[in-house]
């Protein structure tokens, strides 16, 4: 009899003790069905990805309440992908097993989706999140969770540059140019796109006449913060100018404007108006930040004059 | 000998048992944080919000950046100026905590928020999902997803609808 009462007591242990490990897990036959989904994806295995769902299968993309059917879904892939020249999610993903309070299995799975689009070549990267119910080896439910809005703001940008005059997209893209030949202090890129006689004001006095001594001033930057970047914060285009935000960072280790270096790190915050010729070159900068507040960052100190 | 082994035999199980500590709660006193923290989110409670978060946590909406709680705040603040009403129902609302392979906690959330655009009335319902790590009691690690588009396209339409107001009045 007590062998009877062990016997039952090790079996209930042994059963309880299994429902509760298994409520939680990261590996499992259900889990390696999404991930042969997802790798169906990624390969544009159509007949197998459908295979995978049951045939009534509901699908809920960033909703609750209207699902679509297995096809509905496969057709919004098709159509997002033919925008596509590459597209998938990387190494980097999470998927667990949870049997929720109801019984169901599901399986939820996070990760970073990246896309390439074929017209401007601009990647896209979307943080999803897929909750996949799985019912005998078969999808029923899938649940997704991703903001929309990074694909479609990408996509009106492409048809506003459709509508865009050619000049106004010559000076968009000399305008990338430009912050990139200051980053790289480039001389020979920052040419092609000025005009010989560029000018440029900083804070309404005249810093240079021509490319050359715009050059030398873009060099004096570099020799004095060898890390020297600037980022173009925000900027729009009217009648042939630009109104520009931008940050420049850089760490004082070279000697700047005839002065020792300081080893210390400053960030400035200017504004930027620059005009275009009717070829997009740049023909004038006008430039306005506070000097002071560089120089304070660097170390220097403001003297008061002395009493007369 | 038999009865040994036997008893041998449930122990092993009964340790075993132990060793297999759940990984799964629909409740926890992480999850009634969770809770608390939506309740907050819901009444605009941006004190209680933030200080269910540690000083030192790591916030990626939509995206994989990281920003602090109060980062966030400021961006939520921003999308929420132009409704008139806001909050997650009680319909659609799920929560479970689990304890990952490498013992970490992590409460799930899916809700529904709902909400209307105060410039033209519109009803917006969105979906959300967040996941969030706990350490003590307190939110260190949080992803957020959530289709923002339809709120994009709600505030285009009111932007453009203003120029041409605006274009009218000029003529």
């Amino acid at each position: 009899m007590k062998k009877i009462f062990l016997i039952g007591l090790a079996a209930i242990l042994f059963i309880a003790c299994e429902q509760k490990a298994e409520r939680y897990s990261t590996s499992g036959p259900e889990v390696d069905l999404v991930k042969a989904l997802l790798a169906d994806y990624e390969k544009g295995d159509w007949d197998s990805w459908t295979e995978k769902y049951a045939d009534t299968a509901k699908v809920y993309y960033n909703q609750w309440d209207d699902s679509i059917t297995v096809a509905q879904s496969l057709e919004g892939h098709k159509s997002t992908i033919a925008l596509l020249s590459s597209y998938g999610f990387g190494e980097d993903v999470i998927y667990e097993k949870i049997i929720s309070d109801g019984g169901n299995t599901w399986i939820n799975f996070w990760g970073r989706w990246e896309g390439t689009l074929k017209e401007n070549n601009k990647v896209l990267v979307l943080p999803v999140h897929l909750s996949v119910r799985v019912l005998d080896g078969k999808v029923v439910q899938e649940n997704g969770f991703w903001d929309n809005s990074i694909m479609q703001t990408a996509l009106e940008e492409i048809e506003e540059m459709k509508n865009t005059p050619e000049l106004e997209k010559t000076i968009m893209a000399n305008h990338d140019k430009m912050v990139e030949a200051w980053n790289k202090n480039d001389t020979e890129a920052f040419k092609a796109i000025t005009a010989a006689n560029v000018i440029r004001n900083s804070n309404g006095a005249r810093q240079a006449n021509n490319q050359s001594e715009y050059a030398a001033m873009m060099k004096q930057f570099h020799t004095g913060f060898p890390d020297f970047k600037v980022k173009m914060e925000s900027y729009f285009l009217k009648d042939g100018k630009s109104y520009l935000n931008w940050t420049c960072t850089g760490t004082n280790t070279g000697p700047f404007m005839d002065n020792p270096p300081t080893g210390n790190k400053m960030e400035i915050h200017g504004y930027s108006v620059w005009a275009f010729d009717s070829n997009g070159l740049a023909v004038q900068e006008d430039s306005f930040f506070d000097n002071m507040d560089m120089l304070s960052q660097l170390g220097y100190t403001l003297t008061p004059p002395k009493a007369n | 000998m038999k009865k040994i082994l036997l008893i041998c035999l449930a122990t092993t199980f009964f340790i075993s048992c132990k060793n297999a500590e759940p990984r799964y709660f629909s409740s926890s006193p992480e999850i009634d944080v969770a809770k608390a923290h939506i309740k907050a989110y819901n009444e605009g409670d941006w004190t209680t919000w933030m200080s269910h978060y540690d000083d030192t946590a790591k916030l990626s909406h939509n995206t994989l950046d990281e920003s602090s709680p109060a980062e966030v705040l400021e961006a939520l603040k921003g999308l929420l100026a132009g409704a008139s009403s806001y909050g997650f129902t009680d319909k659609d609302i799920f929560y479970e905590m689990v304890i990952d392979d490498k013992a970490e906690k992590w409460v799930n959330f899916w809700g529904t928020w709902e909400g209307t655009i105060a410039a033209n009335n519109q009803k917006l319902i969105i979906p959300v999902h967040l996941t969030a790590q706990y350490v003590d009691g307190k939110i260190v690690e949080e992803h957020a997803y959530y289709d923002l588009s339809e709120y994009m396209a709600v505030m285009q339409q009111i932007e453009s609808e203003m120029v041409e107001e605006e274009e009218v009045m000029e003529e």
